[in-house]
C-alpha cells in the first residue's frame, strides 16, 4: 500500500517538476544573478527544495536578457541527463513573461515534456 | 382521533414535498493546488445550511472542487451527511454528468420535479469573459492563468441553454444563480421563465461577497428577486450583480454600459493582473471613440439627474409658503467620483493617444563581434543594459574568473554595449517607445486607477441601480398589481 503511495507520489512529481528525459520542454522559472559565480543562472522551483540550478551559456544569457528577474516560460531543448539539480540547456527556443507562481500555487511551475529525444 | 391527526399531519409533511423541487451547487474549479481552501467556500457552507433547513421540500447534489481538503470536509459535512448526493469533483465529466442528471429528472416519466417545481443551478467557480453566446467557467483541472480570457480546459455555459428550454417545455421553474467573473454574460441564455442571475456584469470580476452573501441570504418563503436585492444590498467588493427581471434588465440596460469605464481598475490577484483599465485607455484611439465616450458620460449623468427627479418629492407645509424639495436619492458623490475618473482615464488617454507606437513587435538583430540575437523592439526596449554592463564590468574586476569565463563575460559586455547602441537608435528613431514603456509601468501602480477607486464607484453605483429598480417595480405593479416574474416567482 506504501508501495503504492510513493509511486504515486513520484508519478506526479515526474509530471511537472522534474525533467527524467531529454528532449524539449516548456519551463517554469526565472533567470537571475549568480551569486556565486560570474554570469546568470535559469531557476527553476525557487526557493524549493527541488530547485533547478541551470547554467547559461553566453548564446541563451543574451537571449533572456530581457527577462532578468521576471518570471518566465521558456521553450528549451535538453540533450543531456540531469543528474541532482543542476544542468545547462542545449537550446533556448523562446521566451515570454507569466505570471509568477513562488507559492507553486498554479500550473506556472516546473517542466513539461513537450518532446522527448534520446540523450547524449 | 388526536393522536391519528398528528401521525396523518407528519406524514403529509413528509409526503407532501419530497423530491417536488432540487438544488445542484457546482463550482470550486480553478484554484490553486496544495491550498486546504477555496475562496469558494462559504458559500458551499451557507448553500448547505440551506439544505439541511429545507431538506423536506429540496433534492440535493453537489459538483464542487476536488483536492482541497477543508471544501472537501464542508462537502461532506454539510451535504453527504444530510443526504446529498456528491458528484464528486468538479471535472469536465462530472459538470456534464450532472447537468444530465438535471435532465433527466425533468424527463423522467413521471417527472421528478413536476410542473410548478422548482429547479435551482448555484454556479460558484472562475470565469471567464464572454465566450460564445454565455463564457466558460473553471474546472478542478483547469487552474486560473489569466483573469480575463480563464485557462484551457474550461467548460462552456452555453450548453445551460438546453436544460432552459426543458425546464420551460416541462413548466419546472428555473434558476440559475452564477456567481463566477463576468458572469452577466450567462443573462445571455434565453429563457423568459427562467430566473437568471449573476454576481457580475458581463465585462467585470466578481471579485465580492455576492455568492457567499446571496447563499446565505437564502431562506425559506424568500423570493429569489428578494435574495438577490438583499444581497446587493449587503454585498462587499466590486463587480455589477444583475437579474433577469424586467425590472433589472432595463435598470441594467440604462446604467451598466454608461458605467462600464468607471468601475475598470488594476489590481492583482495571486500574482496575476486583474486589469480591465489598461487595455481600455489604450484602446481609445481615435476622435469617434472619444466623442462616443463623452456622449456615454453625459447620458450618464442625465439617467444619474433621471433618477435623482423621480426620486425627488416636493411638499408644500401648512405654515409656510414655501414649497419644500427633497431628494430621496442623492447621487451627488457619485457623480463626483466618476467625474473624478473621468478625469484621470482622459489624461491617460490623451497621452495614450499622443503616442505612435507602431512596429514596437518588429524583430531587429543585434550583432556584436562573438554573439547575435534576435530580439522585438519592445524587448530591447524594455531591457536595462546599462545594468548588464555594469554587471559584466564589474565581474571581470572583482571575480577571479577562469581563461574561459573572462573571454564569455567579455564578449557579453560587448554585446550588452552593441544592444544599448541599438536600443537608443530604436528609441531615437521611435520616442514614443520609451514614453509608452513608462506610461503602461505607471499605469501598474497609480493609485487614481486602482481597485479602491473602482469600488467606491461601485458601491455607490449600487444606490442608483436600486433606485431605477425599485421606480421601475412601482411602475409594472402600478399597471398590473399582480404582476410578477420568474425569479418574484421562484419562492424558496
Amino acid at each position: 500500500m506504501l508501495a503504492l503511495l510513493f509511486l504515486f507520489i513520484g508519478m506526479n512529481l515526474s509530471a511537472a517538476t522534474k525533467p527524467s528525459d531529454c528532449g524539449v520542454y516548456e519551463i517554469y522559472g526565472k533567470m537571475t544573478k549568480n551569486k556565486k559565480g560570474p554570469g546568470f543562472l535559469y531557476l527553476v522551483n525557487q526557493g524549493t527544495l527541488s530547485e533547478y540550478k541551470f547554467s547559461l551559456l553566453p548564446q541563451h544569457e543574451i537571449k533572456l536578457s530581457p527577462y532578468i528577474d521576471l518570471s518566465s516560460k521558456i521553450k528549451a531543448r535538453i540533450n543531456k541527463r540531469i543528474t541532482g539539480y543542476q544542468g545547462e540547456f542545449a537550446a533556448i527556443e523562446s521566451a515570454e513573461v507569466v505570471a509568477p507562481d513562488a507559492a507553486m500555487l498554479t500550473k506556472n511551475h516546473g517542466f513539461y515534456l513537450i518532446s522527448r529525444e534520446k540523450c547524449q | 382521533m388526536r393522536k391519528t391527526l398528528t401521525i396523518l399531519l407528519i406524514a403529509h409533511s413528509f409526503t407532501a414535498y419530497s423530491a417536488e423541487n432540487a438544488i445542484y451547487m457546482i463550482g470550486g474549479g480553478g484554484e490553486p493546488t496544495g491550498a486546504a481552501t477555496t475562496q469558494f467556500d462559504e458559500s458551499v457552507r451557507a448553500m448547505g445550511q440551506f439544505f439541511k433547513l429545507n431538506k423536506r421540500k429540496y433534492d440535493a447534489t453537489i459538483s464542487f472542487n476536488g483536492g482541497h481538503r477543508e471544501t472537501e470536509d464542508i462537502i461532506r459535512t454539510d451535504w453527504e451527511y444530510e443526504g446529498a448526493r456528491v458528484n464528486k469533483n468538479f471535472t469536465k465529466s462530472n459538470y456534464e454528468k450532472t447537468i444530465q442528471e438535471m435532465k433527466d429528472k425533468l424527463n423522467k416519466n413521471p417527472p421528478e420535479i413536476p410542473e410548478n417545481g422548482k429547479l435551482l443551478l448555484f454556479i460558484n467557480t472562475h470565469g471567464g469573459e464572454k465566450s460564445g453566446n454565455t463564457h466558460r467557467i473553471s474546472l478542478v483541472e483547469s487552474p486560473m492563468t489569466n483573469m480575463n480570457s480563464g485557462s484551457d480546459d474550461m467548460v462552456s455555459l452555453d450548453s445551460l441553454q438546453e436544460l432552459i428550454d426543458l425546464a420551460e417545455a416541462k413548466k419546472v421553474k428555473l434558476a440559475i444563480v452564477d456567481g463566477s467573473c463576468h458572469s452577466g454574460n450567462t443573462l445571455a441564455l434565453k429563457g423568459p421563465k427562467a430566473c437568471i442571475i449573476s454576481g457580475s456584469g458581463p465585462n467585470h470580476y466578481a471579485y465580492s461577497s455576492f455568492a457567499d452573501t446571496f447563499a446565505h441570504n437564502m431562506f425559506f418563503g424568500r423570493s429569489l428577486e428578494e435574495v438577490f436585492q438583499i444581497t446587493r444590498d449587503a454585498m462587499l467588493g466590486e463587480g455589477f450583480p444583475m437579474i433577469s427581471t424586467p425590472e433589472g434588465i432595463e435598470t441594467q440596460d440604462k446604467l451598466y454600459p454608461l458605467l462600464t469605464p468607471f468601475m475598470y481598475y488594476h489590481d492583482e490577484y495571486r500574482g496575476m493582473q486583474l486589469d480591465k483599465i489598461d487595455n481600455y485607455l489604450a484602446s481609445i484611439k481615435t476622435n469617434e471613440m472619444m466623442c462616443q465616450r463623452e456622449v456615454q458620460y453625459s447620458e450618464l449623468q442625465n439617467v444619474l439627474t433621471l433618477i435623482e427627479d423621480v426620486n425627488t418629492i416636493t411638499r408644500k407645509p401648512w405654515w409656510s409658503s414655501k414649497v419644500i424639495v427633497e431628494k430621496q436619492v442623492d447621487l451627488n458623490s457619485l457623480k463626483e467620483k466618476i467625474a473624478a475618473y473621468k478625469k484621470t482615464q482622459d489624461e491617460y488617454i490623451d497621452k495614450f493617444r499622443k503616442l505612435n507606437i507602431d512596429g514596437y513587435d518588429k524583430i531587429e538583430k543585434v550583432t556584436s563581434t562573438a554573439l547575435e540575437n534576435y530580439f522585438t523592439r519592445r524587448e530591447i526596449v524594455s531591457t536595462d543594459y546599462d545594468a548588464l554592463i555594469a554587471t559584466k564590468t564589474a565581474e571581470l574586476r572583482l571575480a577571479p574568473l577562469t581563461e574561459a569565463d573572462q573571454k564569455n563575460t567579455i564578449r557579453l559586455r560587448d554585446f550588452y554595449e552593441e544592444a544599448k547602441r541599438v536600443q537608443q537608435r530604436i528609441i531615437k528613431e521611435n520616442p514614443d517607445y520609451g514614453i509608452y514603456k513608462t506610461l503602461v509601468a505607471g499605469l501598474k501602480t497609480d493609485e487614481k486607477v486602482n481597485r479602491t477607486v473602482a469600488s467606491e464607484i461601485n458601491k455607490e453605483a449600487h444606490i442608483a441601480y436600486n433606485a431605477y429598480y425599485k421606480a421601475k417595480q412601482k411602475e409594472i405593479l402600478s399597471k398590473d398589481p399582480k404582476a410578477s416574474n420568474p425569479c418574484k416567482d421562484f419562492v424558496l
